[in-house]
């Protein structure tokens, strides 16, 4: 009996399914997003987790750098699947469980195991250039490339402990090569890594720093935004926003502003960790617009989501006033009136100084608008 | 009274195996219908999670430290089955320890090395944040959990679990000291970063603690935390709800009554609340539990004075 081959079809019956956000493609990952819940599939949190990559439409040639990346840090047995059109999402999710079912396929080895390929042109924004520099294995490509060293000024390269991440980051590796040295020659590195940077600290303490990608592949964030951050701690010193690919596709077509509000509240319910009131925003949009205002004044009746983002800090304002713009924003789209969307460039303002968690709500709260061209626009701290 | 023969050692994960997949079940089925997709297939998922990582790859990151990240993912499930050894299932436990209690919340302190172990391990900012958070979190949760369960053991006057429910013959320790046992609810929850307590493992950081394990690791890390919960519910019986103390049925079926009604309060929390911030939660912690979980605990010694 063939043990594996038993396990896989138990398996294949639930997979956890990485949700890719393609800019301009909401029709796709909606009709995705239902089919899941139909299903009763989870949605996983990262590539670790994931059994099922799925890109929900045609991504640009930096997101599919990224998509190419996330691939490769996605355990067997795994599927790869794209979704074009809204109608495509059963059949792809049938094809990709038909193939990790496939015990034959997922022995294969890794080159040979992408289905319904989706990546298709990697090489052409130069990504990549610096691998062979840092010396480190394809698996993780994500988190880190030598830039960093470049952009702070000799600082002897960046930032050591993300390595991992690798849901984040694009592409966007040109930079490196414009300032050119990464500065990691001296010293023996743990996996050929750059050590994390100096800088000071709000207290004035001069602490390690860490440069970590947000996005564009993370739970419930924006489609193909990348906010590339300097922590410390845990706490944003720096950011830059950017939307992979941006000005690529043309603004998705939502049928009833109501539903696009209603994906928006979803996504910042879910970061703030309350997935029974994320799940009902997430009906509501796929079926029932007409009764938001309900969820609209059960999350405002929250106490302890109330005593949760009170306070927080988001630029000049908190994260509660935040949330306050975004639940009357769904009430103007059901009156008929959607209010306009902030963009891109408002973010980086509102990050700095906030720390992770907050900075997650900061940016679910404030949803920017990733299909209009924005321009990328860095803060720096102190 | 006296202890369980030696081979109920073995009986234990199977028993708390068992109790985590109703536990499990439960919950998928409370999450799909939340979805509004079909709840039926829920009450399967565990077996369709145990295989699908089982037969998953197992994965590494950049320069990750694997044997530290290996070892914190297998002391997770090890410190759960630890600290049931002192749970009295029905009238008697595996292990009869004199100083059960202290026991009981050593084991559920190494949960704060598994975590932090694995995220440190993982190599991964992500990772390394949520094995903090975790850490942040006990030091939260943990002060106020003590109070708590030292009332328990000194309305008892011992820390032995059997003396504990011995001495709830008459009136459950729930009656008399009520606050330590809202505050032991909230520490089950933070210490199996459970239900508003998720924050090493949320989504908002991509799994956290767990964000680079896959396969067995992540069985070993996933599993070991719905095990912890379940042994902290469990605790809750005799600490708190008089053991396996009830008319008709046997001792046995009280403690898994009572053990099932302790999870299904937990799973209800986690599906009403969102996640705590634990700056906030701190505060509340330190500034209300603490002074609160120590009054209690002056009360209950009056008592216990009194009736001396």
């Amino acid at each position: 009996m063939d043990l594996t081959a038993a396990l896989l079809r138990v398996a294949a019956r639930r997979p956890h399914v990485l949700v890719v956000a393609v800019p301009g493609s909401a029709g796709a990952r909606l009709a995705l997003e239902a089919a899941l819940v139909r299903r009763g599939w989870p949605l996983a949190t990262g590539p670790a987790d994931a059994d099922v990559l799925a890109v929900a439409g045609a991504p640009g040639p930096e997101l599919a750098a990224v998509v190419e990346r996330i691939w490769r840090q996605v355990p067997a047995p795994r599927a790869r699947i794209g979704i074009r059109t809204a109608g495509a999402a059963d059949d792809a999710l049938d094809a990709a469980a038909a193939l990790l079912r496939d015990a034959a396929h997922q022995r294969r080895p890794p080159a040979t195991s992408t289905a319904g390929d989706d990546g298709r042109d990697h090489g052409g924004d130069g990504d990549r250039s610096d691998r062979g520099g840092n010396g480190h294995a394809g698996g993780h490509a994500g988190g880190h490339d030598g830039r960093h060293g470049g952009r702070h000024g000799g600082d002897g390269g960046a930032h050591g402990g993300d390595h991992g991440d690798g849901h984040g980051d694009g592409h966007g590796d040109g930079h490196g090569g414009h300032h050119g040295h990464h500065g990691h020659g001296d010293m023996e590195l743990p996996g050929g890594l750059p050590m994390a940077d100096l800088g000071e600290d709000r207290d004035g303490l001069v602490l390690d720093r860490l440069h970590v990608p947000l996005g564009p592949v993370l739970p419930d964030w924006p489609a193909g935004l990348v906010v590339r951050v300097a922590l410390q701690g845990d706490v944003v010193q720096e950011a830059a926003a950017e939307v992979l690919d941006a000005g690529r596709a043309a603004p998705s077509v939502w049928p009833d502003p109501v539903a696009r509000e209603l994906d928006a509240l979803a996504r910042f319910l879910a970061v703030a960790g309350w997935a029974a009131a994320a799940a009902r925003a997430r009906a509501l949009r796929d079926g029932e617009t007409g009764r938001a205002e309900a969820l609209v004044r059960r999350v405002r009746r929250s106490r302890t989501l109330r005593w949760s983002v009170r306070g927080l800090p988001a630029g000049s304002t908190d994260v509660a006033a935040l949330l306050e713009e975004r639940l009357v924003g769904v009430e103007a789209a059901t009156r008929g009136s959607p209010s306009a969307r902030r963009g891109v460039e408002e973010l980086p303002g509102l990050l700095v100084g906030a720390e992770l968690a907050a900075a997650r709500l900061i940016v679910a709260a404030v949803d920017p608008d990733t299909e209009r061209a924005g321009v990328p626009r860095e803060v720096r701290h102190g | 009274m006296g202890e369980l023969p030696w081979w109920s050692v073995l009986l234990l994960p199977v028993l708390l195996g068992a109790a985590t997949w109703a536990v499990l079940a439960g919950d998928a089925v409370l999450r799909a219908r939340a979805a509004g997709g079909p709840g039926g297939a829920a009450l399967v998922a565990p077996a369709r999670e145990v295989a699908r990582l089982l037969a998953g790859q197992r994965r590494t990151t950049v320069a990750a430290d694997r044997v530290l990240g290996g070892t914190g993912a297998a002391l997770l499930p090890v410190a759960a089955l630890l600290a049931a050894a002192v749970l009295p299932m029905g009238e008697r436990p595996v292990a009869d320890l004199s100083a059960g209690v202290v026991w009981f919340n050593a084991m559920e302190v190494l949960a704060w090395a598994a975590v932090w172990m694995v995220g440190w391990g993982s190599n991964s900012a992500l990772g390394l944040v949520g094995g903090y958070r975790f850490v942040a979190q006990g030091l939260a949760y943990e002060l106020p959990h003590m109070f708590a369960i030292t009332t328990a053991a000194l309305g008892a006057e011992s820390l032995r679990l059997t003396a504990i429910v011995d001495a709830q013959r008459d009136l459950w320790f729930v009656v008399v000291m009520p606050v330590a046992f809202a505050v032991y609810l909230l520490s089950a929850a933070a210490m199996a970063f459970w239900g508003p307590f998720d924050a090493p493992v949320a989504r908002d950081v991509a799994g956290g603690a767990a964000a680079e394990l896959s396969g067995v690791d992540r069985l070993a890390f996933v599993g070991g935390r719905w095990l912890l919960l379940v042994v902290a519910a469990a605790m809750a019986v005799p600490l708190f709800l008089g053991g396996g103390a009830g008319p008709l049925l046997p001792a046995w079926g009280w403690a898994v009554v009572k053990t099932a009604a302790v999870l299904a309060l937990l799973v209800w929390l986690r599906h009403r609340f969102p996640t705590v911030r634990m700056d906030r939660y701190v505060e509340l912690a330190w500034v209300v539990l603490i002074p609160l979980t120590i009054v209690q605990a002056l009360v209950v010694a009056l008592i216990v004075l009194g009736g001396a």
